[in-house]
C-alpha cells in the first residue's frame, strides 16, 4: 500500500498530525510518501492508495492550488477511477470553483465540484459537528473562515445532527464522490471516530483491519457521541 | 483634546461598577471594561496614555515578561500601571487606563507596561500606541481565536504604528521579522555550551523561506522554529542581536548577558530555557528605558518567577513540582513536558499528573472542548523510563489517555481518577521521588492543595 501525504509540513495545522501518525501505525507496512511543497506530487506519475490533505493558511493554500492547477485533470481522471483522496479542513476548499478571500482578492480552484469559497477574516467560524455517514456518527470540529456556497445534495459527505454544513443554512456536510471524501471538520478525525476509521480503512485497504488502540478509541467516542448529543451551544 | 458626553458618563459608571465588584470580593479587570466600552465605543482614544508605554505580546511568555518589567520597576520606585494581574484584551486596557487617570481622563502615570493580547492588536492599536512593543515569540496557539501564526503575525504587522519600537527574538524568526520598518531592538540566546538541540518537535512552524520560500537551512534548532536558521537562495537569516545571553552557569546560577562587547553577570530565575528568554527580554526593554546594567542586576537578585506558574516544594530529597500547562497550547504544553524530560536525572523516580484540561470545563461548560491540540503537542517526551505514572485528573482522561498511547507509552503506566482532587489516591508513593503537576490557569488554588497534600503523602512514607 502506498499513502501520499500532501504537503504536510504545511497543511496539518488543527491535530491533524495525529491522524498521519495513526495512519503510520495502522499500516505498518505501507510506504508513506511526505510530499513537500517544492516536490512534484507523486501521485501524478505513479498511482497511490490513498492521497490526503489538511488545513493550510491561506497564503499556503494560494500555494498548492498552483500547484496542484497543473495536475487538474489527472486528479479528475484518478477521482472518476476511483482512486482513494481524503482532503480535511480548507483543503476542501481547493476543489471548489474559486476562493474569496476579501473583495478583490480571488483566486481559481481546481473545479472539481460546483461551490466556491468566501473567507470572512473578521469572523472566525467555531463549532462543534455532529454527523451522519452512511449511519455511522462522526464527531468533531470545525475551525474556519469560509463558508462554501455551492450544491451537494447529490455528493454531500454526511448529513449534519449538530453544526454546519456547507454554511450556516446547509445541513450537508463537505463532499463525497466515489471514493474521495472532501470535509471541513479539522483535527484527528481517524482517531476520535474508531466506526469510521475502521469502515474507512478496510475499504481502502480491501481487507480487515486491526486498529491500534480501538478499545480507547471506543470509549472516548462512545462518551464524546452522548456529551454532543446532550450539548446546547454548538457553533459561534 | 475635548471629550464627548458620553466617556465622563461612561468613565463614571465604569469606575462605579469597578469599586462595586471589588467591594464584593471580585476579580474587577474586565467587566468595568464592558461598560465603558458600551457606552463609549472608543473610550481608549480619550483616555490619556501614561508617558511612557510598553506593550508584551507574543504567544508564550508575555505575563511572565510584564511581570519582570513591573517588579524590577517597583524595585527601581518607578511609579508606572500595569494589567499584569487582569485582562489583557481591550476591555481589561480600558480598566487599567481607568486606574491611571482621572476622571477627566488625564494621566497620572509615567509608565505603563501592558500586556497585549496579540490577536486584540486590531483592537487595540489604532488608539494606544505603546513606544515600546516587546513581541516575545509566535508559535501556533490556541486554533479557535488564533487560527494560525500568519494570521496573528499579519494582524500584529497590519495594525502595528510605525512609530513603535520593537523588541524581538533573534531565534524566532516568525515574529522578528514583524514591522520591516520599525526601529528594533533584537535579543538572543547564542547556542549555549552543552545545550541538546531539540529537533524532535512534532510542529515547525517555519519550514520555508518567508522571503523566497526554498526550504530554511536550521543550523541549530532549540525548539519548534526557535533556533538560527539561513536561507541558502537568499540573505534570509536570523537578524543580529543587541544583547546576547552567551553563556549560563547552573551552578552559580549566573546567565551572561553581552551588550556592545561588555559582559554582564545577572542572577539566573529559573532552569528552564524559557526563564532565560523572559529574563533577556526583560532586560533588553529595561535597557532602552535606560536603566542601567548595574542597576538591573542588583534587581534581578531579588526576582522570582511567580509561584503561580513554577513551583517546587521538597523534604529530603523528595519533590513535588507545579508547572502552569495551559491547554489549547500546544508549544507551551511541549515546553513544560520537555523541561520535565530534561530534568528526570534530579527527579529519579517520577509520577506526572495532568489536572489542566479542567479550564474549558470552567470557562465554557455547555461547550465541547477542542482537543485536538494535543496532537501537535510532544507528549511522546514523558515515554521515559524514569516516569512511572502518568495520572490523569478530570472529565475528559480517555482523550488524554488516547493521546499518551499514541505516543508509545505503556498503558500499565497510564491512570485515571475522576476528578483532579482523587488523582493522588492513585500515586503509588512508596516507589516515588517526584511527583510533578500540570495544571491550568483556573485550577491554581487546587494544584496548590494537590502539591500540599502529596508533599504530606512523602512525608508520611520517610
Amino acid at each position: 500500500m502506498k499513502i501520499e501525504f500532501l504537503y504536510s509540513e504545511v497543511a496539518a495545522l488543527f491535530g491533524e498530525n495525529g491522524t498521519i501518525k495513526y495512519l503510520e501505525l495502522t499500516f505498518p507496512e505501507a510506504e508513506f510518501i511526505y510530499t513537500k511543497l517544492n516536490d512534484t506530487p507523486y501521485f501524478v506519475s505513479s498511482p497511490v492508495d490513498l492521497v490526503y490533505l489538511g488545513p493550510m493558511s491561506e497564503n499556503n493554500q494560494k500555494k498548492i492550488i498552483e500547484k496542484l492547477l497543473p495536475y487538474k485533470g489527472i486528479i479528475k481522471g484518478q477521482i472518476e477511477a476511483g482512486h482513494f483522496f481524503l482532503f480535511v479542513g480548507n483543503a476542501v476548499d481547493i476543489l471548489g470553483a474559486k476562493i474569496i478571500y476579501e473583495p478583490g482578492d480571488e483566486k481559481a480552484g481546481l473545479a472539481i465540484f460546483d461551490f466556491y469559497s468566501q473567507l470572512d477574516y473578521f469572523k472566525r467560524y467555531n463549532a462543534m459537528m455532529l454527523v451522519d455517514y452512511q449511519g455511522i456518527k462522526i464527531i468533531g470540529h470545525k475551525t474556519q473562515f469560509g463558508m462554501l456556497y455551492g450544491n451537494n445534495q447529490d455528493n454531500y459527505f454526511a448529513k449534519v445532527e449538530k453544526g454546519i454544513g456547507l454554511n450556516k443554512n446547509s445541513k450537508l456536510e463537505g463532499f463525497k464522490y466515489k471514493n474521495l471524501i472532501a470535509t471541513q471538520i479539522v483535527g484527528p478525525l481517524l482517531l476520535l471516530n474508531p466506526i469510521f476509521t475502521k469502515q474507512y480503512l478496510q475499504e481502502l485497504a480491501h481487507r480487515e483491519v486491526e486498529l491500534p488502540f480501538e478499545a480507547t478509541m471506543l470509549k472516548v467516542y462512545q462518551r464524546q457521541i452522548k456529551e454532543y448529543q446532550k450539548v446546547r451551544k454548538d457553533g459561534q | 483634546m475635548r471629550k464627548p458626553i458620553n466617556f465622563y458618563i461612561a468613565n463614571v459608571l465604569a469606575r462605579i461598577s469597578r469599586r462595586l465588584l471589588l467591594l464584593l470580593g471580585r476579580n474587577a479587570t474586565h467587566f468595568p471594561g464592558v461598560v465603558a466600552l458600551k457606552i463609549c465605543p472608543n473610550i481608549l482614544k480619550y483616555l490619556e496614555k501614561p508617558d511612557i508605554l510598553i506593550g508584551v505580546t507574543g504567544t508564550n511568555g508575555k505575563t511572565t515578561v510584564t511581570n519582570l518589567i513591573g517588579d524590577i520597576l517597583k524595585n527601581e520606585n518607578i511609579s508606572f500601571v500595569s494589567n499584569s494581574y487582569g485582562s489583557n484584551i481591550v476591555e481589561g486596557i480600558v480598566v487599567t487606563l481607568l486606574s491611571s487617570t482621572k476622571l477627566n481622563g488625564s494621566n497620572l502615570k509615567p509608565y505603563g507596561v501592558f500586556e497585549i493580547d496579540e490577536r486584540a492588536s486590531i483592537r487595540i492599536f489604532p488608539y494606544l500606541k505603546p513606544d515600546y512593543l516587546v513581541i516575545t515569540n509566535l508559535f501556533r496557539d490556541s486554533y479557535r481565536r488564533n487560527a494560525h501564526y500568519e494570521y496573528i503575525r499579519d494582524l500584529i504587522d497590519k495594525y502595528l504604528p510605525k512609530e513603535t519600537t520593537l523588541i524581538v527574538n533573534s531565534e524566532d524568526t516568525i515574529s522578528s521579522f514583524i514591522g520591516r520598518d520599525n526601529q528594533k531592538f533584537v535579543f538572543s540566546v547564542a547556542p549555549l555550551p552543552g545545550e541538546t538541540e531539540r529537533r524532535d518537535s512534532i510542529i515547525n512552524d517555519l519550514y520555508y523561506c518567508p522571503k523566497c520560500d526554498h526550504v530554511l537551512i536550521y543550523d541549530f534548532v532549540r525548539y519548534h522554529h526557535i533556533g538560527k536558521v539561513h536561507c541558502d537562495n537568499c540573505d534570509f537569516k536570523n537578524l543580529a542581536a543587541d544583547l546576547v545571553v552567551t553563556a549560563v552557569d547552573y551552578e552559580a546560577q549566573l546567565i551572561t548577558v553581552e551588550e556592545k562587547g561588555e559582559k554582564f553577570n545577572y542572577r539566573l530565575i529559573g532552569n528552564n530555557i524559557t526563564d532565560i528568554y523572559n529574563s533577556v527580554t526583560a532586560i533588553t526593554t529595561l535597557r532602552q528605558l535606560g536603566l542601567t546594567h548595574q542597576t538591573l542586576i542588583a534587581a534581578f537578585k531579588n526576582l522570582e518567577i511567580t509561584a503561580t506558574r513554577f513551583e517546587t516544594v521538597s523534604y529530603q530529597d523528595y519533590k513535588v513540582v507545579r508547572l502552569l500547562a495551559k491547554g489549547q497550547n500546544p508549544v507551551g504544553t511541549s515546553r513544560t513536558l520537555d523541561y520535565i524530560r530534561h530534568n528526570l536525572d534530579d527527579y529519579q523516580a517520577t509520577a506526572v499528573i495532568f489536572v489542566n484540561e479542567d479550564y474549558w470545563l470552567k470557562e465554557r461548560p455547555m461547550e465541547i472542548e477542542n482537543l485536538s491540540w494535543l496532537y501537535d503537542a510532544d507528549f511522546e517526551y514523558l515515554n521515559q523510563p524514569n516516569i512511572k505514572q502518568i495520572i490523569i485528573g478530570g472529565k475528559r482522561t480517555a482523550e488524554y489517555q488516547l493521546r499518551f498511547e499514541l505516543a508509545g507509552i505503556d498503558k500499565s503506566k497510564l491512570f485515571e481518577a475522576s476528578n483532579q482532587m482523587d488523582t493522588i489516591k492513585l500515586l503509588d508513593i512508596a516507589n516515588l521521588k517526584t511527583v510533578v503537576i500540570l495544571y491550568d490557569t483556573t485550577n491554581i488554588p487546587e494544584s496548590k492543595q494537590l502539591q500540599n497534600k502529596i508533599l504530606e503523602m512523602f512525608k508520611e512514607v520517610v
